[in-house]
C-alpha cells in the first residue's frame, strides 16, 4: 500500500464531511490496491480502467454503510471482489469447451509445460502457462474463476476467501476441487488428441 | 506426467509472472467517480432534508389532533349541559319510564 502517511480515519472523517479534497486522496491511496484486484478478476468485455472507476463508484456510494469494524481494505476488497464477480456473471459464459477451441500454439505451449524441467522454465514458459490458465479460467463459472484465481494464482487462504465472498469454507473447498477437476477434463482432452500424457 | 501434475505445473509458473506496475488513474476516471459521489451526496442531504421535513409534519400533525380532540371533549361537555336541570330531571324520568335504561 502506497504512502504509509496516509491517515485513513482522518481522511474518512472528512469524506464524510465532502471533504472533495479528502475524497480525492482516499481514491488516489487505494488505487494501486484496487486496480490489482480488478486485473485479477478482470472480464472480457471490459477494460481494467472501466473496471476500477465502477469499483471506486460502489465504494464511495457505501462508504457510509462502513462500520469500521473491520480494516478499511478488507471492506475495500470485498466490496471489490463483489462488483468483479457481478460484471463475469454479466458476462456470457463461452460455449461448451472443445478441444479446437486451444489452437496450434496453446496445444504447443501445453505440451512443452509437460515436458519442461520445472527449475529450468524461462519467463516465456511462465508467460505462456499464464495465458493458458487465462484461457481455461475463460471457460468457467464467475465464481469458480473468481475462486480459482484467488485460491491458485493469488494464493490466498480459505479463510479470506471467506471473508471476502461470504461463501462458508466447506462451500469454498468443494467448489475448488469441482473447478480444478473441469480444468484437469480440459488438459485431459487436449492431452488426448495431442498424446501428452503417459 | 498426469493432469493434475500439469495443472499444478501452470499455477506454479503463471505465478511467477510478474504483475504489471500499477498506472495512475486516468484524469476522466476520477473525476468521473467524485462526480457520481458528488450526485449521491447530493442526493442524500436532499433525502434527510425530506425526512427530516416529513418528521416535523407527523409532529405537527400530531399536535393538531391532540388540541382538536380536546376543543372536541369541551363542545361536547358544553352540549351535555345545554339544559337547565329541571328538564334534565324530567328527561332521566321518562327514560326511565320507557324502561330504557
Amino acid at each position: 500500500m502506497p504512502d504509509e502517511e496516509f491517515d485513513e480515519q482522518a481522511c474518512l472523517r472528512r469524506v464524510a464531511e465532502g471533504d472533495e479534497h479528502a475524497a480525492r486522496e482516499l481514491l488516489r491511496h487505494f488505487h494501486p490496491f484496487v486496480l490489482k484486484l480488478a486485473r485479477s478478476h478482470l472480464p472480457r468485455r471490459i477494460s481494467e480502467e472501466d473496471l476500477t472507476q465502477m469499483i471506486f463508484i460502489r465504494i464511495f456510494q457505501n462508504l457510509d454503510s462502513y462500520s469500521g469494524k473491520v480494516p478499511l481494505e478488507h471492506w475495500i476488497s470485498r466490496v471489490a471482489v463483489n462488483t468483479c464477480l457481478n460484471e463475469l456473471r454479466a458476462e456470457k459464459r463461452r460455449p461448451e469447451w472443445r478441444m479446437a477451441d486451444f489452437d496450434e500454439e496453446t496445444s504447443a505451449a501445453i505440451e512443452r509445460l509437460a515436458a519442461i524441467e520445472i527449475d529450468l522454465a524461462s519467463p516465456d514458459d511462465a508467460r505462456r502457462a499464464k495465458e493458458l490458465l487465462t484461457q481455461m479460467l475463460a471457460q468457467l463459472s464467475p465464481e469458480d474463476r473468481l475462486l480459482v484465481t484467488l485460491l491458485h494464482l493469488e494464493e490466498r487462504p480459505v479463510q479470506e476467501i471467506h471473508a471476502l465472498t461470504g461463501w462458508s469454507r466447506t462451500a469454498i473447498k468443494v467448489r475448488a476441487f469441482r473447478a480444478r477437476a473441469k480444468m484437469k477434463k480440459m488438459l485431459q482432452q487436449t492431452a488426448n488428441r495431442e498424446m501428452i500424457f503417459n | 506426467m498426469d493432469a493434475h501434475q500439469l495443472l499444478t505445473r501452470i499455477f506454479f509458473l503463471a505465478r511467477r509472472v510478474p504483475n504489471p506496475p500499477p498506472n495512475d488513474m486516468p484524469f476522466g476516471g476520477e473525476t468521473s467517480v467524485l462526480a457520481h459521489w458528488r450526485e449521491a451526496s447530493a442526493r442524500r442531504a436532499a433525502g434527510a432534508v425530506l425526512l427530516r421535513g416529513l418528521r416535523w409534519a407527523a409532529l405537527t400533525a400530531c399536535a393538531v389532533a391532540i388540541l382538536a380532540a380536546t376543543l372536541e371533549k369541551d363542545e361536547l361537555v358544553a352540549f351535555q349541559n345545554r339544559f337547565d336541570p329541571e328538564t334534565r330531571v324530567a328527561d332521566s324520568a321518562i327514560v326511565a319510564g320507557y324502561g330504557y335504561e
